[in-house]
C-alpha cells in the first residue's frame, strides 16, 4: 500500500491533466507523408498554440484521396468526440458534418457552403459549421481567361473537376467556365476525374489535340493527383492552370488561387475562439482576401509558350 | 467668580466617568490630526488626480480618434489616388490593351480593389477587370444614369454607399471622373475588409481598439473581422447612437457600455469624405488605470502615514507621559509628606522646569514644617504663660472684687453697728459713773453692815461688769473703726514721695512702737536701700500703714519664733528697696515662723487671722492688699518657707497712682457718734 502511494499521487495529477487537455481533431485530404499536409498542419498547430492557453492536444488525421477510408476516419474522429473538428476541403467537411450536428466544425476550402446547404448564410452560419472558403465559383472563368491570355492560340480547354465539387446536379466552376469559354470562343470540355485512369485518358486526349489547355479545379483528387497531372501536362506540352497554387511551383504553367496556409492559420484562430466559448453559429464564414497568380516561366519556356507582359504584370509570383 | 463652583463640583458617585489616560489622548490627538491631514490631502489629491486622469484620458482618446479617422481617410484617399492615375485626360485615347494593363497595375497597387471598370463619356462600360472574373471588354453596359457615373462627373469623385457582398463582406464603390473635356469615369469596387489592416494596426492602450461604422451605424471595420462579416448594426449601441449624425450628442467622447458589455471610454471622429465614423474606445478601467494607481498609491501612503503617526504618536505619548508620571509620583510623595526624595527629570523642557518648581516647593514646605514646629512650641509656651497670667489676674480680680464687696459690706455694717455701739459704750461709762454715784448715795444711808457689804460688793461687781462692757465695747469700736478704715482707703493726698525716706520712717515708727509696747522686744534691722529708688507718686499715709502693718506682722512672727525657739536665734528684719525703672520695689524679709501654705492662700482675705482673739482684727493684710493693688496699681507678692522666712515684695509704679483713690464715705464716719 505504501509502495502504491506514490503511484496514486503521481497518477492523480496526470489524470487531471488528461481531463484538462483540449482536444482538437483535424481531418486532412493528404497522405500522412505529404509535404503540403505537413506544412499546412504545422501552420495550423503554430497558429493555434500561439493563441491558445494551456496545452492543446491536436489530433491530425490523414484521410488521403480515398473516399471510403476518409469517411471511416471521419466516423472514428467523431466518435472520439473532440471539442472542435477542423476539416480541409469540401469532401472532408461533408464527411464530418454528416456525422455530427453538435461538435463545432471549422473548415477550410469548402466552396459555396450555402449552396451546398451546410450553413444558413455566410454572415451567420447558424449551425455547428463555420470556416473559410478558398475558391469562388466565378474562378472557373478567371482560370480560362488566364489560360487564354497565356496561350492566345488555344482552341480547346478541358476543365478537370473533382467528384467532391459536385453540387445540385451540376459542378462548381462549370457554369462560369462555360460562360467564359463562350465569350472567348473556346471549345470547353468538362471532365470529372475520380481515378488515375481518368487522368491518363484526359491527358492523352489533350496531348493529341495540340492547341488544347487544361484547367485543374481544386479538390481532394486534385490535391492527390496534382503532381501526376503536372507531369503529364509537361510531357504532353499541355498548358495547365491549377487552382492550387503549389502546383505552379511544381511545374504547372500557372496557378490562380488563394494561399491555403493563410486560410488555415485563420481557421486556427476560429478554433481557438470556439474553444474559448464562441458560438460557431455566429462566426461568419470568410472568403480569402486575395488570389495570387503564379506563373512558372520555366515551364512556359520548356513548353514553348511566350507569356505576354500583360499577364506577367498580373502575376503575383513568377517561378523562374 | 462663579465658574469654580462647577469646576470644583465633585464627580457624581456611582457613575465612574471614562478616563482616557494622557498618553491615549495625546496619541489619539496626534494620530487623529495626522489622519485628518492625510485624508484631506488624499481626497484633494484624488479629486485632482481624477479630474486630471479623466481629462487626460479624454484628450488622449480624442487624439486617438482623430488619428484613427485620419488613417481611415488616408486609406480611402490612397485608393482614390491610385485610381487617379487611370483618370488622366488622354487616358481614354490609349489602346484598350494599355487601359487593361493600367487597370491590372492599379489592382496590383491597391489590393483592396477587387474590380475596376472604365465607363466611357456616355456612361457605357468599356472595360472591366476583376480578380474573380474574366475581363469584360466593351460590354456596353449602360451606367449613364447610375450615380457612380453622374455623381462622379459632378463631384469628380464619388464614394458609393457601403454594401455587403453576399450579405457579408463590406464593399464600396469608388468612382473617379477623368480629367479633361467630356470625361469618362473609372469605377472601382473596394473590399473594405482591408480596412482591417488599418484598424487593427491602431493601437489604443492594451485592450482598447478602434472601429468604423457607416453614418447609419453599420459596422465596416473592427479588429474582430467576424463582427464586420456578421453585418453588425451598431446604431443601437449607446456610444454609436450618440455619434450618428442628426443626434443631439454634441460631445465627441463619452462613457458608455461597449460592445462586450463593459464600460468604455469612447471617442469618435468622422471621416467627412465618406461620412464614416471612426470610434476609438478604451475600457474604462484601463483609461482610469493611472487614477487607480494613484488611488492605490495615495491609500498606501495614507496607510503608511497613519501607521507611522500611530507609532510616532504612541512613542511620543509614552515619552511625554513618563516624566509626567514621575512628576505625579513625586507630587504624591510630597502630598503624603515624604520629602526624603526629589523628583529627577532631565527632559530639558517645561516638565523639567515644572519638576524643578515642585522640588523647590517641596523644599519650602519642608522648611516651613520645621520652623512651624518650633513656632508652635514657642506659641504654646507663650499661650501657657498667658493662660497662667490670665488665671492669676483672674484670681486677683476675683479676690479684689470679693474684697471690694466685703469692704462695702463691712462699711455698711460698721456704720450700722457703730451707733448702737456708741450707745453701749457711752451708756456703760455713764452706768459706771452712776454706780459710783449710787455708792456715794448709799454711803450716808444707814444700812446694816451685811447689807452694806452686799451692796458694795454688788456695786463693785456691777462696776467691774460695766468696765468689761466698756473694755469690750472699746474693742468692738476699734474693730468697727478698722473696718471703716478698710472701706475708706485712698484717704489723704497722693504726692511724689522719696521711697527710701518713707520706708526708713515707717521702720523707725514700727520698731519704736514695738519696743514701747514690749520692752523686751529685740530685733536686728538690716537696711539695704537702693539709692536709685528715688521718688514715687503715692499716698504716703496709706503706704506707711501698709509698711507698718507688714513690719508689725514681721515683728510678731520673729517674736513668736524666738518665744519657742532655741537659743542663738537672732530675729532679723531685712528691708530693702530696688529701682525697677518705672517701678520701685520694696522688700521686707524676716526670718520668723513663715507662713504655711494653708494660710498663704487665705491670708489676704478680710477677717482672716492667725493671731489669738483680741490681738488682730484680720483686716491688716486685706487692707494692705487693697491699698497696694487697687489704690496704687502695684503688686504684692509673698515668698515664704514655713519656719524659715517670709518675704513680702511690694512693687509700686512710679508714675502716679492707678486710681484717684475711691474714697468710700468714710470721712463722715471717722468719729463714732458718742451721742445716742
Amino acid at each position: 500500500m505504501i509502495a502504491g502511494l506514490p503511484w496514486m499521487l503521481a497518477g492523480l495529477p496526470a489524470a487531471a491533466r488528461a481531463q484538462a487537455r483540449t482536444v482538437v481533431a483535424a481531418l486532412w485530404p493528404f497522405q500522412d507523408d505529404d509535404a503540403e499536409g505537413r506544412a499546412l498542419s504545422a501552420a495550423f498547430d503554430t497558429a493555434l498554440r500561439a493563441r491558445a492557453q494551456g496545452e492543446i492536444a491536436i489530433d491530425h488525421r490523414w484521410g488521403g484521396a480515398d473516399g471510403e477510408r476518409m469517411r471511416a476516419i471521419a466516423a472514428d474522429l467523431v466518435r472520439a468526440a473532440p471539442q472542435v473538428i477542423f476539416t480541409y476541403l469540401n469532401a472532408q467537411l461533408r464527411a464530418v458534418s454528416a456525422l455530427t450536428r453538435g461538435i463545432p466544425i471549422v473548415f477550410v476550402g469548402a466552396s459555396d457552403p450555402v449552396g451546398a446547404g451546410l450553413v444558413a448564410s455566410l454572415k451567420r452560419p447558424g449551425g455547428n459549421i463555420t470556416g473559410f472558403t478558398l475558391y469562388e465559383t466565378s474562378l472557373g472563368g478567371k482560370w480560362l481567361a488566364a489560360l487564354r491570355e497565356a496561350v492566345p492560340t488555344i482552341g480547346r480547354v478541358t476543365l478537370l473537376l473533382n467528384p467532391s465539387t459536385e453540387i445540385r446536379g451540376g459542378h462548381l466552376y462549370a457554369n462560369a467556365f462555360k460562360t467564359a469559354a463562350a465569350a472567348l470562343a473556346i471549345e470547353p470540355a468538362i471532365v470529372v476525374a475520380g481515378t488515375a485512369a481518368d487522368i491518363d485518358r484526359v491527358m492523352a486526349d489533350l496531348a493529341r489535340q495540340g492547341n488544347a489547355g487544361l484547367i485543374v479545379a481544386p479538390g481532394t483528387f486534385s490535391e492527390a493527383y496534382g503532381d501526376r497531372l503536372v507531369a503529364l501536362a509537361a510531357s504532353g506540352r499541355i498548358p495547365a492552370v491549377f487552382a492550387i497554387r503549389r502546383f505552379a511551383y511544381r511545374g504547372a504553367l500557372m496557378s490562380y488561387g488563394p494561399d491555403p496556409a493563410e486560410a488555415v492559420r485563420r481557421a486556427a484562430v476560429y478554433v481557438d475562439r470556439i474553444l474559448r466559448g464562441d458560438d460557431p453559429a455566429a462566426l461568419p464564414i470568410q472568403a480569402p482576401k486575395k488570389f495570387d497568380l503564379v506563373v512558372n516561366l520555366r515551364t512556359a519556356r520548356s513548353q514553348g509558350f511566350d507569356i505576354p507582359s500583360a499577364l506577367l504584370a498580373q502575376a503575383d509570383e513568377v517561378v523562374e | 467668580m462663579t465658574s469654580p463652583v462647577t469646576a470644583t463640583r465633585p464627580p457624581k458617585p456611582g457613575r465612574k466617568p471614562f478616563h482616557l489616560p494622557l498618553s491615549g489622548k495625546f496619541a489619539v490627538a496626534f494620530v487623529g490630526l495626522v489622519t485628518l491631514v492625510l485624508l484631506i490631502n488624499g481626497a484633494v489629491d484624488l479629486t485632482l488626480n481624477y479630474q486630471e486622469a479623466k481629462q487626460n484620458a479624454i484628450t488622449v482618446q480624442r487624439e486617438k480618434a482623430q488619428g484613427a479617422a485620419e488613417r481611415v481617410e488616408a486609406f480611402v484617399s490612397e485608393i482614390e489616388n491610385q485610381i487617379g492615375w487611370t483618370t488622366r485626360a488622354e487616358w481614354r485615347r490609349v489602346s484598350p490593351e494599355q487601359q487593361r494593363y493600367d487597370f491590372i497595375r492599379l489592382m496590383r497597387q491597391a489590393p483592396a480593389i477587387t474590380e475596376v471598370a472604365y465607363l466611357d463619356p456616355s456612361g457605357r462600360e468599356q472595360l472591366r477587370v476583376s480578380r474573380l472574373e474574366p475581363d469584360a471588354i466593351a460590354s456596353g453596359k449602360d451606367f449613364s444614369t447610375s450615380p457612380r457615373f453622374t455623381q462622379a462627373l459632378q463631384d469628380k469623385t464619388w464614394f458609393g454607399p457601403v454594401y455587403f457582398r453576399r450579405g457579408s463582406e463590406p464593399y464600396m464603390t469608388v468612382a473617379v471622373a477623368h480629367a479633361g473635356r467630356d470625361p469618362g469615369v473609372t469605377v472601382a469596387e473596394v473590399n473594405l475588409k482591408l480596412i482591417w489592416d488599418v484598424v487593427s494596426a491602431i493601437r489604443n492602450g492594451v485592450s482598447g481598439y478602434a472601429f468604423v461604422t457607416t453614418a447609419t451605424g453599420r459596422l465596416i471595420a473592427h479588429p474582430d473581422l467576424s463582427l464586420v462579416l456578421r453585418d453588425t448594426d451598431l446604431a443601437s449601441l449607446p456610444e454609436v447612437a450618440g455619434a450618428l449624425p442628426g443626434t443631439a450628442g454634441a460631445r465627441d467622447y463619452g462613457i458608455a457600455r461597449g460592445l462586450d458589455g463593459g464600460y468604455v471610454l469612447a471617442a469618435h471622429a468622422t471621416v467627412p469624405r465618406v461620412g464614416w465614423i471612426v470610434f476609438v474606445q478604451l475600457p474604462l478601467w484601463e483609461a482610469m488605470e493611472p487614477l487607480i494607481e494613484s488611488i492605490i498609491q495615495t491609500v498606501a501612503l495614507m496607510g503608511l502615514g497613519v501607521l507611522l503617526a500611530a507609532v510616532a504618536g504612541t512613542f511620543l505619548a509614552r515619552r511625554m507621559v513618563v516624566p509626567i508620571r514621575q512628576l505625579q509620583d513625586g507630587a504624591e510623595r510630597f502630598g503624603a509628606g515624604d520629602f526624603s526624595e526629589r523628583i529627577v527629570i532631565n527632559t530639558g523642557d517645561e516638565i523639567e522646569t515644572l519638576a524643578h518648581r515642585f522640588n523647590l516647593m517641596a523644599g519650602r514646605i519642608q522648611e516651613s514644617y520645621e520652623t512651624l514646629e518650633a513656632k508652635v512650641e514657642e506659641r504654646t509656651h507663650d499661650l501657657n504663660k498667658s493662660l497662667d497670667d490670665l488665671q492669676k489676674t483672674q484670681s486677683q480680680l476675683v479676690q479684689s472684687e470679693k474684697l471690694a464687696s466685703l469692704g462695702q459690706l463691712t462699711a455698711g455694717i460698721a456704720h450700722e453697728i457703730k451707733n448702737p455701739l456708741n450707745f453701749v459704750n457711752n451708756f456703760a461709762s455713764l452706768s459706771k459713773e452712776l454706780v459710783d454715784e449710787l455708792a456715794e448715795m448709799l454711803r450716808p444711808a444707814s444700812l446694816d453692815p451685811d447689807t452694806r457689804a452686799e451692796v458694795d460688793e454688788t456695786a463693785q461687781l456691777l462696776k467691774s461688769n460695766l468696765d468689761k462692757v466698756v473694755q469690750h465695747g472699746k474693742r468692738a469700736d476699734s474693730i468697727v473703726k478698722n473696718m471703716l478704715l478698710h472701706s475708706r482707703t485712698g484717704s489723704g493726698e497722693h504726692r511724689p514721695v522719696d521711697v527710701n525716706a518713707l520706708v526708713e520712717e515707717s521702720l523707725n515708727l514700727a520698731y519704736h512702737g514695738a519696743r514701747a509696747s514690749k520692752p523686751r522686744f529685740n530685733v536686728t534691722l538690716v537696711r539695704d536701700f537702693d539709692p536709685a529708688a528715688g521718688v514715687a507718686d503715692i499716698y504716703p499715709q496709706e503706704i506707711t500703714r501698709v509698711l507698718l502693718n507688714l513690719m508689725s506682722n514681721a515683728f510678731y512672727a520673729t517674736e513668736k519664733k524666738s518665744d519657742g525657739a532655741e537659743a542663738g536665734y537672732a530675729p532679723t528684719l531685712a528691708v530693702s528697696t530696688r529701682d525697677r525703672g518705672d517701678r520701685v520695689e520694696i522688700l521686707l524679709r524676716d526670718n520668723g515662723t513663715g507662713i504655711p501654705d494653708s494660710v498663704k492662700a487665705k491670708m489676704f482675705d478680710p477677717f482672716y487671722t492667725t493671731k489669738p482673739a483680741g490681738e488682730g482684727t484680720g483686716l491688716g493684710l486685706s487692707l494692705s492688699h487693697d491699698i497696694l493693688v487697687k489704690q496704687h496699681g502695684g503688686a504684692v507678692d509673698v515668698a515664704t518657707e514655713p519656719g524659715q522666712f517670709t518675704e513680702f515684695t511690694i512693687t509700686l509704679p512710679r508714675g502716679g497712682v492707678a486710681t484717684a483713690g475711691p474714697a468710700p464715705a468714710g470721712a463722715a464716719m471717722d468719729e463714732p457718734r458718742s451721742q445716742p
